[in-house]
């Protein structure tokens, strides 16, 4: 049995690190039920979504794809190594890690998003149309947005030592985000793209993200909270213990934003068993074409 | 770095110019199989192809890349260096692949190419240290998302008895001497083996010898084993090229930029 398509992810909440696991407990009929419903009403389900018992689910032991929800326990053991003593982040696959319904659920207590007005307004408007989310018509999702399901860090060793890093996701796109960590510079005038143009380091243990040169096409989050070209984000990733990664954002946008802002989100290890599994979202693409909704970035 | 952006700035022009060749070509001939310009990838210059092949801190040969080439891309019969009518395809397999019509490739609507299938764009073998060694190696295509990404299980695992049919199969990889075998299963029988719509069934059992043979060099002995298409295993050969040096895969998203198909008025493969 298939699991789900990405898309249909609209319906679930995963305010935390919640797993969708890789067997499917439930028979068709549940599955169906909840698709349908996540159709129906992304809106509803994001802003309505009841809180939830975040060892089980809205459904009980299954999501609401009718997958069983697995959270493996936050192991507290010491980071692993490499044998150059550089912490290990490519062992395993992480959930969570970034915003999935709401940005603004990063920042510390108390405080709000600084969004310049022609940002709310961008932001009003995405409200009428939630299915125009890029992210639900197979496109990426951008940084630091995250899935319900896995992403792993790949880093690339060649002869020249790690030159790459590459973070692969299981959800939208199926796809792969590039960081250098070979010490090049951002190019001066970066074409803007998706995932813009990202340089690693390593600052101690904390593997330290910078990037500009993004496209202002995705969304942060299913609010639409937006962004422009100017966006420069510098994630800081940290593995505290062996099961809990924390992704620190610092996002800075003066096109949006009337001021940099910290987000903080923390992801945590999947049982080792878990891989990343094939997820082709424009062949399963549930909630777009088969769900009856016009694509806005059809050609005419 | 301002030398680095404008190389980047040229390989993105010479990209883009091969991908407005390539669509001009489709659409012009949707009713046959043509041959799409290759030549958008800078190669290697000569000398630095001739130089040694790397190898890891630990001795093992590096595969990295970037490459382009190494698989089928129009005809995998002439590509993988067989004459014409030699792939011993079953007749209704040979009945498919000539009644197959370009427009109905599921590549060009953004779905995976697979195995072995190449396209004119840069490819790169990742290779996955952790702290318990080489456990996977990842096969990123320049071209985003109907590329995706490819695993290769390098952690000594079997193949599950029962896989569920996917457009990458399950791949496992070990290196016998220099040379990376892959072999996998568990394919679904979508995609096609070539814009010429060679077909399979998901009996298909690919396994891959790649061995670079010098710093520029890469080849790919593959056998392909479908006994619900072909008549007997067959014996391929392709030879992959590393990119120009300084050179790296562009970020490249198919379905927005799916000048073929939904924009073109084609529907989605059903």
């Amino acid at each position: 049995m298939r699991r789900a398509s990405v898309p249909a992810e609209a319906g679930r909440d995963v305010s935390g690190p919640a797993r969708a696991g890789h067997s499917v407990l439930c028979g068709a009929g549940i599955l169906l039920i909840a698709s349908l419903a996540s159709m129906a009403s992304p809106v509803l389900a994001q802003s309505q979504a009841p809180r939830q018992d975040p060892e089980r689910g809205v459904f009980g032991p299954v999501g609401a794809l009718g997958q069983e929800v697995r959270r493996s326990q936050a192991l507290t053991s010491p980071a692993p190594r490499l044998p150059d003593g550089t912490i290990d982040l490519g062992d395993g696959i992480w959930v969570g890690g970034g915003p999935v319904n709401d940005l603004a659920q990063g920042l510390k207590k108390g405080e709000e998003l600084p969004l310049l007005p022609s940002a709310r307004q961008v932001m009003a408007e995405r409200a009428k149309r939630p299915t125009d989310d890029p992210h639900l018509w197979c496109l990426p999702m951008g940084v630091p947005r995250s899935t319900p399901y896995p992403f792993r860090f790949v880093p690339n060793y060649t002869h020249r030592k790690p030159t790459h890093m590459f973070i692969l996701h299981e959800g939208n796109i199926h796809s792969y985000r590039q960081v250098f960590m070979d010490g090049r510079k951002h190019p001066s005038e970066p074409d803007p793209t998706w995932f813009g143009h990202s340089i690693g380091s390593w600052e101690k243990d904390t593997l330290v993200i910078d990037t500009v040169g993004y496209n202002d096409k995705f969304w942060f989050d299913r609010r639409g909270t937006p962004h422009t070209e100017q966006l420069h984000t510098i994630e800081r990733w940290t593995r505290v213990n062996m099961g809990t990664l924390v992704n620190a954002v610092t996002i800075d946008d003066p096109g949006a934003f009337s001021r940099p802002f910290t987000v903080t989100f923390n992801a945590r290890l999947s049982p080792p068993t878990d891989d990343i599994i094939e997820n082709i979202c424009q062949e399963n693409n549930q909630f777009g074409v088969a769900g009856g909704h016009a694509n806005p970035f059809a050609g005419p | 770095m301002r030398g680095l952006s404008t190389v980047a700035i040229l390989t993105a022009v010479l990209v883009a110019a091969a991908v407005v060749e390539a669509q001009r070509q489709l659409t012009t001939s949707q009713a046959g199989v043509e041959q799409v310009n290759v030549g958008g990838t800078p190669r290697i210059a000569e000398a630095d192809a001739l130089r040694p092949v790397p190898r890891l801190p630990d001795g093992r040969v590096d595969l990295t890349g970037p490459w382009v080439g190494g698989g089928s891309n129009v005809d995998i019969e002439r590509d993988g260096g067989l004459k014409p009518g030699e792939l011993p395809l079953l007749p209704w397999a040979r009945k498919l692949r000539d009644s197959r019509k370009t427009q109905d490739e599921p590549y060009t609507t953004c779905l995976p190419m697979s195995v072995p299938r190449v396209n004119p764009y840069p490819w790169k073998f990742a290779m996955t240290y952790t702290s318990r060694g080489l456990t996977h190696i990842y096969v990123l295509h320049e071209t985003g998302d109907a590329g995706a990404h490819r695993v290769v299980y390098m952690d000594g695992r079997l193949h599950p008895p029962d896989p569920l049919p996917t457009w990458w199969g399950h791949s496992i990889g070990w290196f016998e001497g220099d040379t990376l075998v892959i072999d996998t299963v568990g394919y679904n029988d979508k995609f096609w083996f070539d814009s010429r719509g060679t077909p399979h069934t998901e009996q298909l059992h690919t396994i891959e010898r790649w061995t670079r043979v010098n710093f520029g060099t890469m080849v790919n002995d593959f056998t392909l084993d479908d006994p619900g298409a072909y008549a007997r295993p067959v014996q391929l050969r392709f030879t992959a090229t590393h990119i120009r040096l300084g050179l790296d895969l562009l970020e490249f998203i198919c379905l927005e930029d799916n000048q073929y198909g939904v924009a073109g008025g084609f529907t989605p493969v059903r």
